[in-house]
């Protein structure tokens, strides 16, 4: 999607503002927001349904707040609750009501094996098209939906500097309800002169899908 | 509690509200529990930060076959000292020498590799550093502190996939000697995402 968050080369952010000695969480909410997104399975389309926030909204407000919006978007749109159901609460929060306290001790190992244990398989998919060294060409016309093709290189000609096993694609992952289609993918390593005018001589290495990619011409 | 009778109470922000109607919601339909919330929560503050991949560049600094695995094998290199976990499946160490000097990014979102570098602070996933880091990544390293000689490449990792990446800084002059613990201790989070170098403070 051609959407805010795309923003790799976009010119016009001004300077990039370092915080010193920054926490991890810089209000308990978003600690909370933080561990409710690692614990609740909410189904997939995270990124997609922070893509679709517009860009006054996603430009305007902070990491956790994207966060909070996609699950939002994601509860509502998976049927796990409503707006309404959201709203009432902020009512009732607002009026003085705790929130609800709920333990599962099961469900707390299970969140720290998340965090703690590798979660990573392989997958067979089909056989690589490219070799490290093979130069390749990022396609012209990307997926519709969540795409992990970053805008600014479409059409960009650059070389495998590495090839990976299959993993699931994640832009069928999250445009199609969670459909896994797994697929090589690649380290491609561009010329920034090759990107944009004023790019300096240094390099961008991307990570691509087998479908991002096809032979040059 | 009496003590705090009289403060007067600080309203909750519009995003607090938010949050805590989301857990509420969620507790109520038996999606998510409190204790697997603080979880989160506790392991962040205290065990996954930055403070794990400095113990894995210095071991690298002491231990050149501990390097060469780090760099061909980013993940058996973190499971060594158990820094495994979500976002950080696929883990690629690169490594700064004289001739090319590395920095990470995602530029679509703000993948970061949590097991070794915890949670990313603000300005990585800010849409200045984002959007500038891959096309004028000298001109951001300036404006971090970081002067680099003209004749260096820059390499931008931008982290669109699933593999994440944790950049080896060179060790630097002034360390000779030093145990690996003080090694550690030269090593913070911006020298891993690349926007700085380590230094040893010379005492003036």
């Amino acid at each position: 999607m051609d959407g805010a968050h795309d923003l790799g080369g976009r010119q016009g952010f001004g300077p990039v503002v370092p915080e010193p000695d920054e926490p991890p969480f810089h209000e308990p909410w978003e600690g909370r927001v933080h561990g409710l997104s690692s614990a609740a399975a909410l189904g997939p389309g995270f990124r997609y349904a922070i893509e679709r926030m517009g860009y006054v909204e996603y430009l305007t407000t902070s990491y956790y707040e994207h966060w909070m919006h996609s699950m939002e978007l994601r509860g509502i749109e998976h049927g796990h609750f409503t707006r309404a159901d959201l709203d009432g609460w902020v009512r009732r929060i607002e009026a003085g009501e705790p929130v609800p306290v709920r333990t599962d001790p099961a469900a707390a190992a299970d969140v720290r094996d998340y965090l703690r244990k590798s979660s990573a398989r392989s997958y067979d998919g089909p056989p690589a098209r490219y070799a490290a060294g093979d130069p390749v060409r990022v396609i012209r016309v990307l997926p519709a939906g969540h795409t992990r093709c970053p805008g600014y290189l479409r059409g960009a000609a650059g070389v495998v500097e590495q090839a990976h096993a299959p993993q699931p694609l994640l832009d069928t992952y999250e445009n199609e309800n969670g459909r896994v289609a797994p697929e090589p993918w690649y380290t491609v390593a561009f010329a920034a002169a090759d990107l944009w005018a004023d790019g300096g001589p240094h390099t961008v290495l991307v990570d691509l899908w087998q479908s991002h990619l096809e032979d040059p011409a | 509690m009496s003590e705090h009778h009289n403060h007067p109470v600080r309203p909750k922000s519009p995003q607090q509200l938010r949050a805590e109607a989301l857990e509420a919601v969620l507790i109520e339909r038996g999606l998510v529990s409190t204790d697997a919330v603080d979880a989160v929560v506790e392991a962040f503050q205290s065990e996954i930060g930055p403070q794990n991949g400095a113990r894995m560049v210095a071991r690298a600094w002491v231990d050149p076959e501990y390097r060469e695995r780090m760099l061909t094998d980013g993940v058996a290199a973190a499971s060594d000292f158990g820094f495994v976990g979500a976002e950080g499946e696929h883990l690629r160490v690169v490594e700064n020498t004289p001739q090319v000097h590395n920095a990470i990014v995602c530029t679509l979102c703000s993948c970061y590799p949590w097991p070794v570098l915890g949670i990313p602070p603000v300005w990585y996933k800010s849409a200045p550093y984002r959007a500038r880091i891959v096309r004028e990544p000298r001109t951001v390293l300036a404006e971090f502190g970081l002067e680099l000689p003209e004749d260096v490449e820059i390499r931008v990792w931008d982290s669109s996939a699933e593999m994440r990446y944790l950049v080896l800084p060179m060790r630097p002059e002034g360390s000779e000697g030093m145990s690996e613990q003080e090694l550690a201790g030269l090593v913070n989070r911006d020298c891993m995402i690349g926007v700085a170098v380590p230094r040893v403070e010379v005492p003036a």
